[in-house]
């Protein structure tokens, strides 16, 4: 202790005593004190928690599309979506990227127009507009730079931006009707958008999601366009009654193309009946469609709606259940079907009792099909089917009748695989495509802590 | 991870009573100093239950300074030099955050948003007071939380409740030394300084020091902190660029504990291998 003049003085006796309690101290050292003879300093609690990055979509997770559907009579009408693109709530700041494939080159025949938050951005070719989204290789656009200096997109709904595409037919397309069929053949078809974000800490130039130049992540390659395939007509329809019709009582009309010239395909008609009708079935390409009237005496089937049946290419003889009548026979020329007939099937796709078409795979005696009930083969005129002629599977041995059927269906399933836009450009696909993603930058960058 | 002494203050100020009446200051320390068995006593610190260790730091991350312990004395911050380190220890300055003095640190570090690519710095500067010391450093690395599993993590097929981050932080720990002594507490790995264990993950450096190590700093073949100076140590984390989402929102904590013991103390107070 320091007394007064600041100097420590220490008696003899209390240095004495110093000594002798330091002694007791050292004694407890040789007991192994070393366990409280310590200090200790703790730097509790220190924590470290990542961030995150997370794309917020309009439903979808992270990939999202706009489709169009051009329906039978829409060209006039303009067709509009809106796609809202940002970050979630928690996410961090980030590059969003979207990217836009080039679809079927037909869709340049449809002008289009992309607003963003109000503003025009652009007004051209709906496949002027996809190029311009797909970017020069397919690494697509900063979200921010549609409209906008491409800066960094801020999490929340306050950094959404909304894209809305605006299309329609322009008029010039009436007096084209082999692009309008080309475009209902494409019809409905749907734009991808794909979206990617990226965190923009220690990412200070944001890097085109294309191989070369991020490490991260690359948009998965476009599927290549399917060209202008010209879709399939309607080659007949089995109106399917609940009793027995008059076909001489059917009324028709061919609804498209909606546009002026030459009706030389038929892709959506309009049929009437004298009674009530249970459903229709098209055939268009390979492929049988189903449409449900529902006991209504007209209905207006297509060669893309309804539901596409399972059913054998040799169906068509008598695609009903019952009484039922058929369109058959359209002529090019004239634009008409020439041959309007009953029908009378045991069952859709009979097979047992005559009704079946050649090839029904030789169940029967060969000879039966063939020669066939009266009405049946009356009806059914060389080549109804399309294909084997009847007397081919009746005459020939049963080997032979065998051979039909594969023939027959051999038609068709080619066909199939351009048969249904809505395969072409993949419906939402969340599992090969990764979306939101925290990578690397590349380096570690200087460092900068803005937004810690 | 906290060092529990099996006596209390009170008994041990009992056992070998009188201590506090020595506090007198530096002098009888001095004098008594010689004797080793002395030297694990410190006398000036009445208040205390042994040896006095005492510690400053100062986080940095993403080259920021975030962290120092500076604030508590309202001093100049410490910057990345010996020189600061030095003359805050001198000065007193260095922090006790176990004894009735103690000031609450809370944590040195809390990274709320890590990013990949980001990096942090965390100098611990250990100072012994009045006596030579032996200091033994135990990581307890834990609570690996998943948090929330967000749509990123799904999509990387993360879907378990046990958080990722750990595996993903690199860490790197070393003897901030300098080159014979010049240049150390600065934050920079030079090529002579050692590291304390072998780097790794943040979960791999938890699991290899969670029983605790007596720290080695090596100057003059001198294991232990001399009385009255300080040592740095440097943990430099690192969260790799090109990690995967799984560790989008995952979180983890660390506590970093120092024991001083004297020096030829051979038992881990953290309970480990000596």
């Amino acid at each position: 202790m320091s007394d007064g003049d600041g100097g420590i003085r220490l008696n003899r006796r209390r240095l004495l005593a110093a000594v002798s309690t330091v002694g007791v101290a050292g004694a407890l050292t040789g007991r192994g004190a070393a366990a409280y003879l310590t200090d200790s300093e703790t730097l509790a609690d220190n924590r470290v928690s990542a961030g995150s990055v997370t794309l917020a979509l309009d439903g979808a997770a992270r990939r999202a599309g706009i489709e169009f559907t051009l329906d039978d009579y829409g060209f006039e009408h303009r067709d509009e979506a809106r796609l809202c693109l940002g970050l979630g709530d928690e996410s961090n700041p980030a590059w969003v990227w979207i990217r836009a494939c080039p679809a079927a080159p037909v869709v340049d025949a449809l002008d289009a127009r992309l607003t963003v938050d109000a503003a025009t951005v652009y007004t051209g070719s709906l496949g002027g507009l996809l190029e311009r989204l797909a970017g020069p290789d397919g690494g697509g656009v900063l979200l921010t730079e549609v409209a906008g200096a491409g800066d960094p997109v801020t999490p929340g709904a306050d950094g959404a931006v909304c894209l809305t595409v605006a299309v329609w037919a322009p008029t010039a397309l009436a007096d084209d009707p082999d692009t309008v069929r080309a475009l209902k053949a494409a019809s409905p078809f749907r734009i991808t958008v794909d979206a990617y974000a990226e965190q923009s800490r220690h990412v200070p130039t944001p890097r085109r999601p294309v191989a070369g130049a991020n490490p991260s992540f690359v948009f998965p390659a476009c599927e290549e366009p399917t060209g202008e395939r010209g879709g399939y007509a309607i080659s007949n329809v089995s109106l399917c009654t609940a009793s027995s019709v008059d076909p001489a009582a059917v009324t028709w009309s061919v609804r498209d193309p909606d546009v002026t010239g030459r009706v030389a395909e038929g892709f959506a008609v309009t049929v009437t009946s004298p009674v009530p009708i249970r459903d229709a079935v098209v055939k268009a390409g390979p492929t049988f469609r189903r449409f449900d009237a529902g006991g209504a005496t007209t209905i207006t089937v297509s060669s893309t709606g309804g539901t596409p049946l399972d059913v054998p290419a040799n169906v068509a003889s008598c695609a009903c259940d019952g009484e039922g009548v058929k369109l058959d026979d359209w002529n090019e020329t004239t634009g008409t079907f020439d041959d309007v007939v009953a029908l009378s099937c045991a069952e859709r796709g009979g097979s047992e009792d005559g009704g079946g078409p050649p090839g029904q795979s030789g169940d029967g005696p060969p000879g039966q099909s063939g020669d066939g009930p009266t009405e049946q083969s009356g009806d059914g005129p060389p080549g109804q089917s399309g294909d084997g002629p009847p007397g081919q599977s009746g005459d020939g041995p049963p080997g032979q009748s065998g051979d039909g059927p594969p023939g027959q269906s051999g038609d068709g399933p080619p066909g199939e695989s351009g048969d249904s836009p809505p395969g072409q450009h993949g419906p939402v696909d969340d599992e090969t495509n990764g979306g939101a993603e925290i990578p690397g930058s590349g380096g570690n960058g200087p460092p900068d802590g803005d937004d810690t | 991870m906290t060092h529990d002494s099996p006596l209390t203050r009170r008994k041990l100020l009992a056992a070998i009573g009188g201590v506090g009446l020595l506090a007198a200051g530096p002098r009888v320390v001095g004098a008594l100093g010689g004797d080793p068995a002395f030297t694990r006593y410190t006398y000036a610190q009445s208040a205390s239950d042994g040896p006095d260790l005492r510690v400053a730091w100062y986080e940095r991350y993403n080259g920021t300074v975030l962290e120092e312990s500076n604030r508590f004395s309202a001093a100049a911050p410490l910057t990345n030099s010996s020189d600061s380190f030095n003359a805050s220890g001198d000065a007193g300055r260095f922090v006790d955050l176990t004894g009735p003095d103690a000031v609450d640190a809370g944590p040195v570090f809390s990274i709320p948003n890590a990013h990949p690519g980001d990096e942090g710095l965390l100098l611990i500067g250990l100072r012994a007071e009045d006596a030579d010391a032996r200091v033994w450093l135990g990581v307890d690395a834990y609570a690996f939380a998943e948090n929330s599993l967000v749509e990123p993590e799904r999509a990387a097929n993360d879907t378990d409740e046990t958080g990722e981050l750990q595996d993903y932080v690199d860490v790197e720990l070393w003897y901030d030394t300098g080159r014979l002594g010049l240049g150390g507490c600065n934050g920079r790995r030079d090529v002579t300084e050692e590291a304390v264990v072998a780097g790794g993950t943040l979960a791999e450096v938890g699991d290899a020091l969670a029983g605790g190590i007596p720290l080695e700093f090596g100057l003059v073949d001198d294991a232990c902190i001399a009385a009255g100076t300080q040592r740095c140590l440097a943990l430099r984390w690192h969260l790799d660029p090109v990690v995967s989402n799984v560790v989008q929102s995952d979180s983890v904590r660390l506590d970093i504990a120092f024991a001083a013991t004297a020096c030829d103390e051979a038992t881990n107070p953290f309970g480990g291998d000596a």
